[in-house]
Parts: structure tokens; C-alpha cells; sequence
């Protein structure tokens, strides 16, 4: 079974071209190399015809094995999330207001840069801030505290510094944040159409926190609040999946009436969008 | 649009316009494969007009976290209460001050306004404030007294004119309020210089006699004016102060901010007031994303709000 053109994910009035010029299966298009490059400019034709490579579901739980997750400061959070945050999927964190939501992604932002050797990977975040959350003071002073644990573990357990390139510090962590203010829905497509080049300039990245997803997109309708959200998922973890990063995305409640009209307090954004993140924690406080 | 003409080849820019396309919106919304199908475009030219509508509309780059300086902040004048939130409110975002009739919101306001224009050296900053008044009649009796009294603790005081740099609004419904925030208001923070934006109190404007309220209609509302305070914030490095009501949840007999959920979820910072014993009031951090749960007491005296270290 040959596979046909018009199943390539080509505009139109491209498929039609190649059937005019004859071709009308995939393998067609193999035979006459030199002539096909000119002919039709189809940049991206590898990528086209690619067919993924299958996986066997043990080669998968290895790759994870190795991944790694990003502590999040709370034992028993890590132990209910199986280690950690977990690289290539979306983990929200959603609650009210005050319930800590931007905190735990400051400390994951730390937490991401703490060498190998004691839980971390060593990698750098970039956070995308809608809400006017980013206290940069906080972060500091989250990122003292990190430090000072750390350098009193290697004091404790007589550990010497195993490189030159032992940079633990408060300034190296800070640096190693990289921070955008997002105020509309528009401008956050546009900072995901600039992810792929965020990523291929900073190779280091390991986490991308977007605090928080619902606030810009309280404005918009449901139809294309709908879309939008999915192609932002979409693209997000397919990234995620080939840079090995970790998605966080922090979500607010919003009331909701039962059918018995009693008001309710349920996370934003609704269930096609719950369908399409893969982790999410509630966060509350105790009164 | 303009901008991006210049980038890309005119051709590819013909084709667009053709193709209907006005609008880098309309260029980042659409997914590429629609677009590649509306403007007969082959994929790399797409991915570069893309990118270069990103990178218009985005205006800024990544930085790191160490070149973002902290908050600026505006101190209250009150001791305990300045000691507890790093030094007073912060320019960034809607700080909200909530608390029951009564117990001291439009006090702290009106120092609040006296205190913006204190020079930057004893923590003011140096410009006017935008009062935005949706209950009753503004207290200017009271801000006289204050004016006269509060002044008097900070010795090291240039004489200012404080009366001259307070700009009084009346408004009493979404509409009023909608129409200062989006059409007069831009024009007054393009000529004076204006720190402080206050609006007591923000349930104010959303009073209303029926019982049925249009909940989603009045989230967009909400939405309007949060971000537009957000945007002018920004734009002029203005801290914003909103003043709320409580009201009683019948579920639960407690009290609660109004507005709901979709007011909360758009400020930054909330700050609650409540009375203590007598007449010592309470001032608590609800919220901050820098701040603890903490709280202090403070008494309210004629020269302005006295903190209280042990009672």
C-alpha cells in the first residue's frame, strides 16, 4: 500500500501541483530526485514523508528512567508526582488566589539548576509571566535559601567540589532564569512561535513554566480560546518532546453553578483543555 | 502591518494583502497550514513571515531574572504596616486593600496620596495621584486635616502643595468608569506626572439592585478594567490601589471580598483590614507573591495611621 500525496499535510493548491505534474503517491517522488527539487520547492519534504520509528514500550520507560524529573521542594509532592515534575508533559498547578501556585513555580525554577549529582538537571528555565506575578526579589531570596541547603549538604557529607564549573550560586541561578512579560493572548502565540528559536539558542533548557495560561485568555471568545489552547498544548509538547523539557502551566478557578444552583469553585479553561495537559495538581489552603 | 512590509519581499506582502490578510493577529492565530491554503505561499516564506509578526508583536526579548529589578515601592507613612509589606505598596500590578465599611480603607487612601508625592529619598515617588471615587462624596475634609497633620512627622519635608497634585474623579456605574480608565485617564498620564492611581472603592462601580446578576457580562467588565489598569501601569510606572467591599457567603457565614473569583484572579497583591478591639485595626497580607502571611496593628489618629508595636 503506497502512501498518497493528498495525505502529505500540504495546502491545497500544492497537492493539486504535484497530481498535475503526475505525481500521486509518496514513492513517486523518490525516483526522479534531481528533477523533483526544482521542479516542485518543497522544502520540508523529508520531514513530510517521515514516518516515525516504532518504539517498543520498554525502550520508552528507559527513556524516562534517564530523563530525570525536577524536584519541587516537597517530599511527599514528589513522591505523589513519581519523583517529580516529568520532562516532555504538561504539569498544571492549579487553585486560588494565595494558594502558592507562583511560588512552587520559583522554586522549580531553582530546583532545575541544582547540579546532577543531588537531584537536579542542571539546566536552565524560561518563565512566561502573564499576571504580573514575577517577584524577582522572591526568586532571590528562594534562590538563597537553595543555595545555603546545598552548601551545608556538601559541608555535611564532606563533599568536594567535583569541577571548576561548580557554579551554584545565587547569581548563576538568577542568570540562568530567562524571564518574558506577556500582557495579551496575542502576544503569547507570538512568544510560542518564538519558542523553537528560544530553545535552539539556549540548549541548556530543561523547564518552561507559563504563569499563568488562563489570565491573557480571559478576554477572548470560547471558539478561539478553544483552538488556540490546543495548538498551544500541541505545539508545546511536541517541543518538549524533542528538546527534553519540562511544560508547567498554572491555572486559576473559576465559579461555576450546579444544576441545583449552588455555586462551585472548579479550574479554568474547561475540559477539552483538561483533556490536553497530562498532570494536574490542585493546590488549597488550609484554613 | 507597516512594519512587517518592510521585512518581508513586496511580493510576499502582495499575496498576502490579497489573500485578506490585514492584520499580524490574523498572521499568528491562524495555524500555517491555513495560511499556506489562504495565501498560496510555500512553507519557508509562511515560517518567516511568522516569525517576524512574533517578533513585532513581541517587542522584547528574553532576560535574565537578574536584570529585572525588584518592585519599587510606595510607603504608607504607617511604620508597622511599611515594615511588613518590604517597605510599602508595590508598582506592579493591582494591589487591592479590602475590609469591611468603615475600618479605615479611604484613611489609608488618603495617605496614601499624600505619600506619592513625598521625594524618592524618604520613599514617596515624587508625582501626583488619580483618585477615582465611586462611593458618596470624596472626603476632602479629611484630606485637608491630613495635609495640615501628616506632613509634620518627616522634618527633613520640602513644602508641597499636595491638594494641587490630587485629580478627583466621580464615578458611579461600569460605564463611567470604563470610559475614565480607557479614554480620559490616558490623556491626563501623557501630561502629568502621575504615580499613584487609586480607585475606592471597585465594588462601587458594580452595585447593583437586581438580584440576578449577568456573572459572565460582569467578568468581562472586570477583565476591561484589570487590564487596562495593568497596561497604563506599565506603560507609566504607576502603582494601582483598589479599595473592596466584603460580603457575607450564606454557605459558609464568613465574610469574603465581592466581585467573586473573577475579580481575585486579576490582582496582584491583597491586603485586608479588619477591626481588632476598640479602635485598633488589623492590617493583613491576604496575598503577594512576595510576601508572607503576616500582620500588624495600627491605630487611626488624626495626623494619619499610627502603627502599633505591642498592644
Amino acid at each position: 500500500m503506497h502512501q498518497p500525496i493528498s495525505s502529505l499535510n500540504l495546502p491545497d493548491f500544492k497537492i493539486q501541483e504535484l497530481q498535475t505534474v503526475g505525481y500521486h503517491y509518496c514513492t513517486d517522488a523518490n525516483k526522479s530526485e534531481k528533477k523533483f527539487a526544482s521542479k516542485i520547492q518543497i522544502s520540508q519534504w523529508d520531514d513530510l514523508v517521515h514516518t516515525p520509528k516504532t518504539r517498543s514500550a520498554l525502550d520508552i520507560y528507559q527513556e524516562e528512567c534517564v530523563s530525570g524529573t525536577i524536584l519541587t521542594s516537597s517530599k511527599e509532592l514528589d513522591e505523589a508526582l513519581g519523583g517529580g515534575i516529568p520532562v516532555g508533559l504538561i504539569t498544571e498547578f492549579c487553585g486560588e488566589p494565595g494558594c502558592g501556585k507562583t511560588q512552587v513555580c520559583f522554586h522549580l525554577c531553582v530546583n532545575v539548576q541544582l547540579p546532577l549529582w543531588c537531584g537536579g538537571m542542571a539546566g536552565q528555565s524560561i518563565y512566561i509571566s502573564t499576571n504580573k506575578g514575577f517577584a524577582s526579589h522572591r526568586l532571590r531570596e528562594i534562590a538563597t535559601a537553595c543555595v545555603n541547603n546545598y552548601l551545608s549538604f556538601k559541608a555535611k557529607h564532606c563533599i568536594l567540589a567535583t569541577s571548576n564549573n561548580d557554579e551554584f550560586c545565587v547569581q548563576s541561578i538568577m542568570r540562568n532564569i530567562r524571564y518574558i512579560g506577556i500582557n495579551s493572548h496575542v502576544e503569547l502565540v507570538a512568544a510560542f512561535k518564538c519558542m523553537r528559536h528560544w530553545l535552539q539558542e539556549n540548549l541548556m533548557i530543561r523547564l518552561v513554566v507559563i504563569d499563568s495560561i488562563s489570565a491573557p485568555l480571559k478576554k477572548t471568545e470560547f471558539k478561539e480560546r478553544t483552538q488556540m489552547l490546543y495548538n498551544i498544548c500541541n505545539d508545546l509538547q511536541i517541543l518538549a518532546q524533542q528538546f527534553k523539557f519540562a511544560i508547567i502551566f498554572t491555572n486559576d478557578m473559576t465559579t461555576r453553578i450546579t444544576s441545583a444552583n449552588s455555586p462551585y469553585h472548579t479550574p479554568s479553561l474547561g475540559d477539552s483543555y483538561y483533556h490536553r495537559i497530562n498532570v494536574r495538581v490542585q493546590l488549597s489552603k488550609k484554613d | 502591518m507597516d512594519i512587517l512590509k518592510q521585512r518581508i519581499h513586496s511580493s510576499v506582502y502582495k499575496q498576502l494583502s490579497e489573500a485578506g490578510i490585514g492584520s499580524l493577529k490574523t498572521i499568528l492565530l491562524k495555524n500555517e497550514l491555513a495560511l499556506g491554503q489562504c495565501t498560496k505561499l510555500n512553507h519557508d516564506e509562511i515560517r518567516n513571515i511568522v516569525e517576524e509578526a512574533a517578533d513585532i508583536v513581541l517587542k522584547q526579548e528574553l532576560q535574565s531574572a537578574s536584570e529585572i529589578p525588584a518592585w519599587p515601592r510606595l510607603f504608607t507613612g504607617c511604620d508597622s504596616i511599611d515594615s511588613i509589606i518590604h517597605g510599602g505598596i508595590p508598582v506592579n500590578g493591582i494591589t487591592e486593600i479590602v475590609g469591611s465599611s468603615g475600618v479605615g480603607k479611604t484613611q489609608l487612601c488618603l495617605q496614601l496620596s499624600l505619600t506619592s508625592q513625598f521625594p524618592l529619598n524618604l520613599g514617596g515617588l515624587d508625582k501626583g495621584v488619580v483618585y477615582i471615587c465611586t462611593e458618596d462624596t470624596f472626603p476632602s475634609k479629611r484630606l485637608m486635616q491630613l495635609v495640615q497633620t501628616f506632613p509634620l512627622q518627616f522634618t527633613e519635608l520640602q513644602k508641597i502643595k499636595f491638594g494641587d497634585n490630587i485629580y478627583i474623579q466621580h464615578v458611579s456605574d461600569f460605564e463611567q468608569l470604563r470610559r475614565c480608565l480607557y479614554i480620559r485617564l490616558p490623556q491626563l498620564l501623557a501630561h502629568r506626572k502621575i504615580g499613584l492611581i487609586i480607585i475606592d472603592s471597585i465594588a462601587g462601580a458594580f452595585r447593583s439592585e437586581n438580584v440576578d446578576v449577568d456573572y459572565t457580562n460582569r467578568s468581562q467588565e472586570l477583565s476591561a478594567i484589570a487590564s487596562q489598569l495593568n497596561k497604563l501601569g506599565e506603560m507609566y510606572g504607576v502603582a494601582v490601589v483598589c479599595t473592596n467591599q466584603v460580603t457575607d457567603n450564606i454557605k459558609t457565614g464568613a465574610s469574603e471580598p465581592c466581585l467573586g473569583l473573577a475579580w481575585s484572579n486579576l490582582i496582584t497583591c491583597r491586603f485586608g483590614i479588619r477591626r481588632h478591639f476598640d479602635s485598633v485595626r488589623l492590617f493583613e497580607v491576604i496575598f503577594a507573591p512576595d510576601l508572607p502571611n503576616i500582620s500588624c496593628k495600627f491605630i487611626i489618629k488624626d495626623y494619619g495611621l499610627d502603627g502599633i508595636k505591642n498592644v
